[in-house]
């Protein structure tokens, strides 16, 4: 099985649940996702979620100068945002039980 | 911006995929590429061993995450960027015609006037074609050019009603009309 695949589906929880506690910038955002074992992860497509996400009202986005580099763009989570997350977070829950139930070895007789 | 610091590749990747994005309304672009050149900074000054990978396809990836459509495969095409203009024009005129209340009257009056304009196009479709036969009497269609106007009229009423389908035209001109209709009809309601 193909886990970029799977993965294209849960990108908007796992952003939302990596800025839960804390801001973070584009790059920051995908160190934490690789970090958490999300190796495959591809940066122009958390920075596009990213985007989405902020168009969707799930979060909101400021700019920080830098002295010596380009500027950054933080990304921090809303109360929609948050809403969002406890709903996916339960969905998730009840479908990953629903899968491991049917894939358990020996379920189907 | 301070861009001094960043490599030329970085920015030179960053000017790439910004042209890979150029279709876009320049502001969903800014959005969607502000700070792009800190973020590649880091994540290639991080690990070395990476390469840089082709900006066209880190377009496209970025595009299709944040849930944009892809770029038209006619991309690169001056007359389709031409053409992708004068349609959007057309649109957001519409829409502003609309949305004002005398322009908007006007608009329904012409299109009041909508099967005097069929008679029009009859007429100059039968004129245009006596003249090609050599006709010519000035303006003025006689005899049995009177017939072949008659028929022009019915066929050119016919269309205009959309009793009478011409499979291969219909679909082109009627199907821009009603994408037009529909983004006028976004419009009104935004």
């Amino acid at each position: 099985m193909d886990a970029t695949q799977l993965l294209k589906g849960v990108l908007d929880v796992a952003v939302l649940a990596v800025v839960e506690d804390d801001d973070g910038y584009g790059y920051d955002v995908v160190r934490r996702l690789r970090a958490a074992g999300l190796e495959e992860v591809g940066d122009a497509s958390v920075y596009g979620t990213l985007r989405r996400l902020y168009s969707a009202g799930a979060l909101t986005s400021y700019v920080v100068p830098s002295e010596e580099g380009p500027h950054r763009k933080y990304y921090g989570i809303t109360a929609q945002g948050r809403s969002m997350l406890e709903v996916q977070r339960k969905v998730w829950a009840e479908f990953a039980t629903t899968m491991n139930r049917l894939l358990a070895e020996g379920s189907a007789a | 911006m301070t861009t001094s610091t960043v490599a030329p590749q970085i920015a030179a990747f960053a000017r790439a995929v910004r042209d890979a994005l150029a279709d876009l309304p320049e502001e969903e672009r800014d959005e969607l590429t502000e700070g792009l050149e800190a973020d590649l900074s880091e994540a290639y000054a991080e690990d070395l061993s990476n390469t840089l990978p082709d900006p066209v396809e880190y377009a496209a990836e970025l595009r299709s995450a944040a849930g944009l459509p892809q770029r038209q495969a006619s991309r690169s095409g001056l007359f389709a960027e031409v053409v992708r203009a004068g349609r959007n024009t057309a649109r957001d005129v519409l829409v502003a015609v609309r949305g004002n209340a005398a322009a908007a009257s006007l608009l329904d009056f012409l299109a009041a006037l909508r099967p005097f304009w069929w008679v029009v196009r009859a007429w100059v479709a039968a004129w245009c074609v006596s003249t090609a036969f050599g006709y010519s009497n000035g303006f003025v269609l006689e005899g049995g050019w009177m017939v072949g106007l008659a028929v022009f009229v019915v066929v050119s009423v016919q269309w205009g009603r959309g009793r009478w389908t011409f499979p291969s035209l219909r679909p082109a001109v009627l199907g821009e009309r009603r994408r037009g209709g529909a983004a006028a009809a976004g419009g009104a309601v935004r």
